[in-house]
């Protein structure tokens, strides 16, 4: 086990007998990777309710991260099931292109991903953007390993087309 | 090799650099607290109305039971209206027991 790890996991079973300060250590450790993801793939607005959704399954769950995969690996997973969970009740979100072009910063890239599809979008963000390995990527978004790196690669392939036929091609 | 796509597409999707966002620990923080009471209220109101429920079916098959022993069914029915007097004291008696810590003060308590 790495030393994030460890730290993560004590500051968990620290949190699994009740130490809010403890969590609170956790939060602001991983809110930022976390809510980064999630503004990609929801928009800011609702990234945050889906973020801290996760954030109080985690704290519930505390106890059940063992150290074997990374925090923000396990939270992710907890976000993402948050999220799945918001797409199934069809909680209507703003468009990709219009929350992120208003902000004028990042336009561009949040046009990209809106047409990408949910898991491309997904796969490409954490993998191109938050390092995440092939094979946690693949866990996280229940795909075979193989298919998740065809799947990166497609949407990686989609924005270059879309990057080239702009101004940059 | 990256070109310049490769740059761009890792730049525009990395994370923002900035500090931890204090305010959003601070709110998750304070959803915690809350969700520990609540869950905590929960779990006091299923114990009570658990320990209630109980309560009520030791007292009514008490009660069956003393209806059946001989001396007390032969008195209820020669004077059924003493029997019927006794079970409404009786349900009220519960009722004042019950409403001494109902849910809401309860809640309130947990709450503080």
């Amino acid at each position: 086990m790495n030393r994030g790890n460890e730290e993560d996991l004590a500051l968990s079973q620290r949190a699994a007998r009740g130490d809010s300060a403890a969590f609170a250590m956790l939060v602001e450790k991983h809110e930022r990777p976390l809510r980064a993801f999630l503004a990609r793939m929801t928009g800011p607005d609702l990234a945050d309710d889906v973020a801290q959704e996760a954030f109080l399954k985690a704290w519930r769950a505390a106890g059940q991260y063992d150290g074997r995969a990374r925090y923000a690996t396990w939270l992710t997973r907890i976000a993402w099931r948050c999220r799945l969970d918001q797409l199934r009740k069809g909680v209507r979100e703003p468009e990709m292109a219009q929350h992120q072009a208003s902000a004028h910063e990042g336009a561009e890239i949040a046009d990209m991903l809106g047409r990408l599809g949910e898991r491309e979008r997904a796969a490409l963000v954490l993998c191109e953007g938050q390092g995440w390995t092939h094979p946690e990527a693949a866990e996280l978004l229940g795909l075979p390993l193989g298919t998740l790196k065809s799947t990166v690669a497609r949407a990686k392939a989609q924005c270059r087309a879309m990057w080239e036929g702009g101004h940059h091609g | 090799m990256a070109d310049d796509f490769d740059r761009w597409l890792k730049a525009s999707l990395e994370p923002a650099e900035r500090d931890p966002d204090r305010v959003f620990a601070a709110r998750v923080r304070a959803m915690v607290v809350i969700d520990d009471r609540l869950r905590a209220a929960a779990r006091a109101t299923r114990r009570r109305l658990a320990l209630e429920a109980l309560a009520l079916g030791a007292t009514a098959v008490g009660a069956v039971l003393l209806a059946r022993l001989p001396q007390f069914a032969g008195a209820i029915s020669e004077a059924p209206e003493i029997a019927v007097v006794a079970l409404l004291s009786g349900f009220a008696l519960l009722v004042l027991l019950i409403s001494r810590d109902p849910p809401q003060r309860a809640l309130a308590r947990y709450r503080s």
